[in-house]
């Protein structure tokens, strides 16, 4: 049996699994605040990151991997082995990672994820054995079949990303104009008035506050802003050159420029198809599609796209998934609009009072909490739409529609398997009128959660094989 | 087939759970001692009061296909899990639980786990048997 080596990044990635060692030769001497124990400190260090570096090494010079009749066979361990046999049919989703710092190494990371348990196998191979073991464990849809690129109105998304980037340099801009103007008040302010000031008036306390307060929450909003761009950058980075192709077995998506990924799923093994109903995904019509499949949760990209009109691409790619069937409104009848409207009505509400406070007492933050309040408005807007919309319909056999709204984002899930299991709560508040909150998980560990439900309509609808 | 716990159960978990509270309620009465009672008599009378209305209330139907537990009296709960082929079965028993003649199962499938809490031996035996597992010891 031969026996394949992974690549050295299997040791750095060790190495990382322990890095929290590296921290113990320094604890003592940055506790006592030692200078001299610090530079004993850094020899112990070295000591440590060589010890470690040696034992990553050896670990990766005993793991070996074979792919023969009976499967993929990984042994890993330096003292205790683990040896795991994966065969094909054990294997829902097979993903083959490639960031651009292993590409230059000519290596990749492959994830296999598991049909019937969870957890995934990780293994990082030099990119020749790679990409044919993927090939190998999951053969991907048949030759031929139809490639998939988001094209023209497809690529708007993109486009609203960019406006987000131009947002955050404004409120950069903006920012730093806010805190220039307190930096030039301060240039008048004597330092030991200041301090004075802070003993002896408590309105001059609140003078300053009025002078630091708005530049510190201009930057803090700047700051989230900042984190939301680079968020929604790495976003436009991963979903660039995508294209998906298809055979109704397997599925295949391709995607991103600096990190590579090569994503195949088996359809068999398909346990749920959630459709994101976002904001920007509203505005330009164009739905992002996400798979679950076994231990498979979804990935951080979506597996398709589907835009109004165009059902039969969506049914090319995963077949008897009618996610776009129009149900409208469910049965309000004893529903509780507490249950949607409670936390955002509580949020948006103190944001309405500090709103209102600030106009007279401190104007300058009013327009950061004129934003909140805002953003809470359209918080309860969405969460409203769930007090229309969110149910259970069944939709034939083994297949359960479900609609719920989290945050901004309304979800139309279709679940495929017969082995998600379903938990119901009830509070003394909702007990007399006999409603309560649907849990469904599903096998990959995901739960999907539909809020004020009634439990004689959930058992009606969902027949008495799914909850008695 | 129906399961329910066994009414030893009770006293079997308000006992344990009494010992558990001891532990913080120790650490605390060592600073001072009225706080460390006050906590251990309101630990004690929230865990007897949830164990007696958690075990009183709570039935589990099992079949070869379907798991369904139901319980509680102030918040009410219900739980449907598909015995699948991943699904598993763990047993834990301590000496106590054996002398009364019971044991605690957690069946374990992928979409989820419930805890069948101080059920018969037997009854353990006959879950097992009746999903086609064996029981997995795990204490």
């Amino acid at each position: 049996m031969k026996r394949n080596q992974f690549h050295v990044f299997y040791a750095l990635q060790q190495f990382q699994e322990r890095w929290i060692l590296l921290l113990l030769p320094l604890i003592n001497a940055l506790v006592r605040f030692d200078l001299a124990g610090l530079i004993t400190s850094l020899i112990a260090e070295a000591a440590v990151i060589l010890i470690l570096g040696a034992v990553s090494l050896l670990i990766w010079q005993n793991a070996w991997w074979h792919l023969g009749e009976g499967g993929l066979t990984v042994s890993t361990g330096l003292w205790w082995h683990r040896v795991i046999t994966l065969r094909p049919e054990d294997l829902a989703c097979v993903e083959v990672y490639r960031r651009p710092l292993q590409r230059m190494a000519g290596a990749a990371q492959v994830n296999l994820y598991y049909a019937h348990q969870k957890g995934k196998v990780m293994l990082y191979l030099p990119w020749r054995d790679a990409r044919p073991l993927a090939e190998a464990l999951m053969k991907g849809p048949a030759p031929g079949s139809r490639v998939y690129r988001p094209k023209g109105l497809d690529r708007v998304g993109l486009a609203a990303v960019s406006s987000n980037l131009f947002a955050g340099i404004w409120l950069v801009i903006f920012t730093w104009r806010q805190t220039a103007q307190v930096l030039d008040q301060l240039a008048f302010v004597d330092r030991q008035s200041l301090e004075q000031a802070a003993f002896s008036r408590i309105e001059t306390l609140e003078q300053y506050a009025a002078l630091f307060l708005p530049a510190g929450l201009a930057w803090l909003v700047t700051a989230a802003m900042l984190f939301w761009v680079w968020a929604l950058m790495g976003s436009a980075l991963r979903t660039a050159r995508f294209s998906v192709t298809g055979d109704g077995h397997q599925l295949r998506t391709q995607s991103g420029i600096l990190t590579k990924v090569t994503r195949t799923v088996d359809l068999s093994y398909l346990t749920a198809v959630d459709m994101h109903q976002g904001p920007a995904a509203r505005i330009t019509r164009c739905y992002p599609i996400y798979l679950k499949a076994g231990s498979f949760g979804g990935g951080d990209v979506p597996c398709c796209l589907y835009r109004v009109g165009r059902e039969h691409y969506l049914q090319d790619l995963i077949p008897d998934c009618p996610l776009w069937t129009k149900l409208g409104v469910v049965p309000l009848k004893k529903r509780s609009i507490p249950a949607f409207l409670a936390f955002p009505g509580v949020c948006g509400g103190t944001a309405l009072v500090l709103y209102l406070v600030s106009r007279w007492a401190l104007p300058q933050v009013s327009w950061i909490l004129g934003v909140l309040v805002l953003l809470c408005l359209f918080w309860a807007f969405f969460q409203l739409e769930g007090f229309f919309r969110e149910g259970v319909t069944c939709l034939g056999e083994d297949r359960i529609l479900v609609r719920y709204v989290k945050g901004y984002t309304h979800h139309r899930v279709m679940v495929v398997t017969p082995y998600a299991g379903y938990w119901f709560y009830q509070t003394p508040y909702n007990m007399p009128y006999g409603r309560g909150t649907l849990r469904i998980r599903l096998p990959a560990g995901q739960h999907l959660r539909v809020r004020s439900i009634l439990k004689e309509g959930l058992r009606r609808e969902l027949g008495k094989e799914n909850i008695q | 087939m129906e399961v329910t716990p066994i009414p030893g159960g009770v006293i079997l978990f308000g006992g344990y759970l009494a010992v558990l509270g001891l532990i913080p309620a120790l650490a605390l009465g060592v600073l001072s001692p009225w706080p460390g009672l006050v906590f251990w008599l309101a630990w004690l009378g929230l865990t007897v009061l949830a164990s007696r209305y958690g075990m009183a209330t709570i039935r589990i139907h099992i079949t070869e296909q379907q798991l369904v537990a139901r319980g509680g009296t102030i918040f009410p709960w219900e739980v449907c899990l598909p015995m699948d082929q991943g699904a598993r079965l763990y047993r834990m028993s301590t000496p106590l639980m054996r002398v009364l003649g019971c044991c605690l199962v957690r069946v374990t499938t992928p979409s989820g786990g419930v805890w069948l809490p101080a059920i018969t031996r037997m009854d353990a035996r006959a879950i097992a048997r009746l999903v086609g597992r064996g029981l997995e010891d795990e204490a």
